[in-house]
């Protein structure tokens, strides 16, 4: 903006004319007295804290985040899969498919990795049970934690002719009657809490005739129900294999966390 | 001279201004009042500029401490403390002009409109006493006459008269031409009278 030079003169004529203005203090130390009395009124300063200590909390806070989230963490543990149906299986199909010896010897471990001792029954039941019972079982009884067990109960061949038909019950009175009385027995044991190195050793203890006995029985069972057992083994399939629908375990956006906590606890520092 | 001594006197040695800034934000009575006298009359004189009577100016200049009080620890060493003063007293003024507390403010007498040819003469105001050149400034249109003492004596740009005033730049502008033709048209009017 271009000024007039008359207009500039003005200007400065005004600022020289009030450059030395003033009236003096002394006639109007009422007017301090007003001021004094509302100054004394006002509250006081608030006293936080310094930024001598709040930078450096700050600072260290943010500090130990960084390093707690750069530090390794575990593993998360891997998802069980869904073990009541498994433990539902084992009560059916075990006694069914397998010979007897085997079954009361399984029946022991059953409790501690109850899924593929099904697995082994239903799957593999021509053959060697017991090298694949020595890999699976410790890797099981390694992952999941030995549990106190339910006793478990033999199921009796006039519980089974209560719930199935004649064509169903015969095989199953047969795996009774063929069962040795010491393993029936062992069978009875109400003690399932088998430590992991006993599973090993109840593993490698099968009797050599256990897989003959199984392959001897499971197929003459099969013929007497191949359709139900296709479906069956299906239906555990899909319960195995099934994933828990429950909430999964937060990932990712954990600074998004961090930052809302750290947020909060500077707000309540201050 | 042993060597501590002579580190401190070579030290830059902290101002009256300083200690006594210290001693106000520690909130002593003593600070407070020693400060108070050492502005109040500068600060009684720019007030008196904006209001039309001293106790109007004094008023202005209560509400101005207060807040110097009361935000002294917002101070920056930036500026000097009187110009941060004179800025709360300015800005504490035309809040009383906005706020209606100016008793004079609709009771100025209508101006007659200068003649359009009239020039703005830059020595019209020389040689005037500091009271008369007031009671010429006392007759403009109190916006005219705030924009003038804002641009011309306290050395506001026309965007901060436009912010602080709530108007727009060119209204800013458009005020304090209207007002230097205005004060050259009363002194000329006065100067009249006089010789008549």
């Amino acid at each position: 903006m271009s000024t007039d030079p008359e207009e500039h003169l003005l200007d400065q004529s005004l600022r020289d004319a009030f450059r030395d203005y003033h009236l003096p203090p002394a006639g109007h130390m009422h007017v301090w007295d007003q001021v004094e009395e509302r100054i004394a009124a006002l509250p006081a300063p608030r006293t936080g804290l310094s930024y001598r200590l709040v930078l450096p909390l700050t600072a260290a806070l943010g500090v130990g985040v960084a390093v707690g989230w750069l530090l390794p963490r575990p593993a998360a543990p891997p998802v069980a899969p869904a073990a009541a149906p498994a433990v539902h299986a084992t009560t059916w199909v075990a006694p069914q498919h397998a010979a007897p010896s085997w079954a009361a010897h399984v029946g022991a471990a059953s409790t501690v990795a109850c899924a593929p001792v099904h697995r082994l029954a239903s799957k593999t039941a021509g053959r060697n049970a017991a090298s694949h019972l020595s890999v699976q079982l410790p890797k099981q009884a390694a992952s999941n934690p030995v549990k106190p067990a339910r006793p478990s109960k033999p199921i009796q061949a006039e519980q089974v002719a209560r719930v199935l038909p004649d064509s169903a019950t015969q095989p199953t009175a047969r795996l009774t009657a063929l069962a040795p009385a010491p393993l029936a027995a062992d069978s009875n044991r109400e003690n399932n809490n088998l430590p992991a190195p006993e599973l090993s050793t109840a593993a490698s203890a099968l009797p050599k005739e256990a897989p003959a006995k199984a392959a001897s029985v499971a197929p003459e069972h099969a013929t007497a129900h191949p359709a139900k057992t296709a479906k069956q083994e299906e239906v555990n399939e899909k319960m195995l294999y099934r994933k828990p629908t429950h909430r999964q375990p937060e990932r990712g956006l954990g600074w998004r966390r961090w930052v809302t906590h750290l947020s909060q606890v500077v707000h309540r520092i201050l | 001279m042993p060597k501590s001594r002579a580190l401190f006197l070579s030290m830059p040695a902290t101002t009256d201004l300083d200690a006594l800034l210290a001693r106000c934000l520690r909130r002593e009575p003593a600070a407070q009042r020693a400060l108070y006298l050492r502005y109040a009359g500068r600060m009684l004189g720019i007030a008196r500029r904006y209001a039309y009577t001293v106790p109007e100016a004094e008023d202005i200049l209560q509400d101005a401490f207060v807040k110097v009080f009361a935000h002294l620890g917002d101070y920056r060493a930036g500026g000097t403390l009187e110009g941060w003063i004179r800025r709360i007293v300015v800005t504490t003024a035309i809040s009383h002009w906005r706020s209606g507390q100016l008793r004079h403010a609709s009771e100025a007498p209508p101006l007659d409109e200068p003649p359009a040819s009239m020039a703005v003469d830059g020595t019209a105001l020389e040689g005037l006493k500091v009271t008369e050149v007031l009671k010429l400034i006392e007759q403009l249109p109190h916006g005219c006459r705030v924009v003038l003492l804002l641009y011309a004596v306290d050395g506001y740009s026309h965007s901060e008269i436009a912010e602080l005033l709530g108007i727009q730049e060119s209204t800013s502008k458009a005020q304090l031409s209207k007002a230097r033709k205005q004060l050259t048209y009363l002194y000329k009017r006065q100067n009249d009278f006089i010789r008549l």
